[in-house]
């Protein structure tokens, strides 16, 4: 019996205004639903298991492989300037706590999951993950399990910064889903007694000294869900390090989410069960192989190489190589493990499903459970 | 532990989904502008906001100030001349002046309802700190949160009261007027320094 089994199911009429009940704004995307209860993923409590130990090994070499980088000062191959590289080697060397992280496992139910990539900095998904299905486990399959204490952790987590200010979250402009993931967030921080209030990022001011929210008071800690390398290119960038401020996700992260980082772990642990070989030139990875701009996001200019590419912004930059593992195909598409480590500790997963094997953010959730 | 407990939403939604966890904690406040006063605040944000919350923030000083029987009680904590009755706390103006005299000539329009609440608490005379300014703003009132009142202990921290708890934000400047700013902080700060890439590749930044 295979650890991982979709079933089909019929949708509860309702499922729209319990999504929106719960503040599950962007449930459908295009006039698409993105929220799909037309299926759900079985699993055994073996492979749930599995995988909780598969992303706690993963999430602890990842935590090796930044000690790794920061002592030998291996900033060239991630393409990290030399401020970026400040600011790594300065937040890890502080030992900044980090909240939040997702792996993106391929796993057909056999053997070991493999490690498709690393969402280390700006990861989303996780308000469907932590609540949305676990508000459906409650209502369609009660009496059953779900690999799920990603609200508990959370707010444990947020406990243990030890922060004694307000915490500002920011994200863009208009975009429901970043919104939703960051109001998601900030609802947690609140419930671990913490002072919290939003902006967007355009917003965030810069008075000389530090940065300001609108009231002209000053940002202390700031939750960005916004790519640290976009951070540093823009006007402020430079502000960053003198401003002292907290950043969560902490600079040492821009390790882990730039796909360097998959040859650097391969180079690190050769021939792991978690890992795929992966190489810096198309001639490091033998066999069917996949191309990744080392900065992209959402799928954006993955190529499959000589079978299939998605289009995106990212294809003027660097690229690694990694070897095909093709996602499990099922009847309805292909779907990926989001893995959460919160406080780098696994916390639960989320499956994606796509039409084709390269997982776009035109990917649909679908919920899961064990027995 | 595989799986959450219960889930409980603050902030979004409906509270509480299925299997309320018991605990009832509301949101803590973020930490807002200090403010004087309304005509302090008008320089920042628009008049009928600052009106009504300053209003708030008075109704929460007059409901949840400490009260104290003897006036030397009270100024033990909150310094000498910071204290007064119900009635003269009401009527006196929020002008955070060191020693602001009992009775003095209201300057701002304070809201009338303030008084009668006051008084309804207790049977006899007791006496509770001024409030010398508020913290408002433009964050708190884009998060629905309460202004909350400010005062002044005796040894001159500054800290914002009201149903949200006491939080310390800073030390009273000795001329009285305002919560100290660091030297060299601009007061007023360039924007949009950042999101420039959002909206060059015109997408979100989630993966």
């Amino acid at each position: 019996m295979t650890g991982l089994r979709r079933e089909r199911l019929v949708p509860r009429v309702d499922w729209r205004r319990r999504a929106e009940e719960i503040g599950f704004s962007f449930h459908t995307m295009g006039g698409v639903p993105y929220w799909d209860e037309t299926a759900c993923y079985a699993l055994t409590a073996e492979a749930v298991d599995g995988l909780e130990e598969a992303t706690n090994e993963l999430e602890q070499m990842c935590l090796a492989l930044v000690d790794r980088v920061v002592s030998a000062g291996d900033y060239a191959r991630l393409r990290l300037s030399d401020e970026a590289a400040g600011l790594v080697e300065a937040s890890w060397k502080r030992g900044d706590r980090n909240l939040v992280g997702r792996f993106d496992l391929s796993w057909d139910g056999e053997g070991p999951p493999k490690m498709l990539e690393y969402n280390a900095d700006t990861p989303t998904s996780l308000f469907e993950a932590a609540v949305v299905q676990w508000e459906w486990l409650e209502t369609v399959k009660k009496g059953s399990d779900q690999f799920n204490s990603i609200h508990d952790r959370l707010i444990e987590a947020w406990g243990k910064f030890g922060i004694r200010n307000a915490v500002h979250f920011t994200c863009v402009r208009d975009h429901a889903e970043d919104f939703g993931t960051v109001e998601y967030l900030r609802d947690t921080a609140t419930q671990a007694g913490l002072a919290t209030s939003f902006l967007h990022v355009d917003e965030i001011g810069w008075n000389g000294l530090g940065f300001t929210d609108l009231d002209e008071q000053p940002i202390r800690t700031l939750f960005k869900l916004y790519p640290w390398e976009w951070l540093l290119e823009e006007a402020f960038g430079r502000n960053i390090g003198p401003s002292r401020v907290q950043m969560i996700e902490p600079a040492w992260k821009m390790v882990l989410s730039n796909k360097a980082m998959l040859p650097l772990l391969w180079e690190m642990a050769p021939g792991h069960p978690y890992l795929l070989p992966a190489a810096f030139e198309a001639s490091g990875v033998e066999g069917p192989r996949v191309r990744k701009p080392i900065l992209g996001r959402e799928g954006a200019n993955v190529e499959i190489v000589g079978e299939q590419s998605a289009d995106g912004p990212y294809g003027e930059g660097d690229f690694v190589y990694q070897a095909l593992h093709r996602l499990p195909k099922t009847d309805g598409g292909y779907p990926v493990i989001g893995s959460w480590v919160i406080a780098s500790q696994s916390a639960g997963i989320g499956i994606r499903e796509d039409e084709g094997p390269i997982t776009r953010d035109t990917s649909r959730f679908v919920p899961h459970y064990f027995t | 532990m595989k799986r959450s407990r219960s889930i409980r939403l603050a902030l979004l939604g409906t509270v509480g989904l299925v299997g309320l966890a018991g605990c009832d904690d509301t949101p803590v406040a973020s930490e807002g502008q200090f403010f004087r006063d309304a005509s302090e605040c008008r320089k920042v944000l628009d008049a009928a906001s600052c009106e009504s919350q300053f209003a708030a923030a008075r109704q929460e000083h007059i409901k949840s100030a400490p009260r104290f029987a003897s006036k030397e009680q009270c100024e033990a904590q909150f310094g000498a001349g910071n204290c007064g009755t119900p009635e003269q706390v009401a009527q006196a103006p929020a002008t955070g002046a060191a020693t602001p005299a009992a009775g003095a000539t209201p300057a701002a329009p304070a809201p009338a309802p303030a008084q009668q609440t006051a008084q309804s608490s207790g049977g006899g005379s007791f006496f509770m700190p001024l409030m010398l300014g508020y913290l408002g703003g433009q964050m708190m009132s884009r998060m629905g949160q309460q202004p909350q009142p400010v005062y002044r202990d005796a040894q001159n921290n500054a800290y914002s009261g009201g149903s949200a708890g006491r939080r310390s934000i800073g030390s009273w400047n000795p001329a009285g007027r305002s919560v100290a700013t660091p030297a060299g902080a601009s007061s007023s700060s360039q924007r949009s320094g950042f999101g420039s890439t959002a909206t060059r590749m015109s997408s979100g930044s989630g993966s």
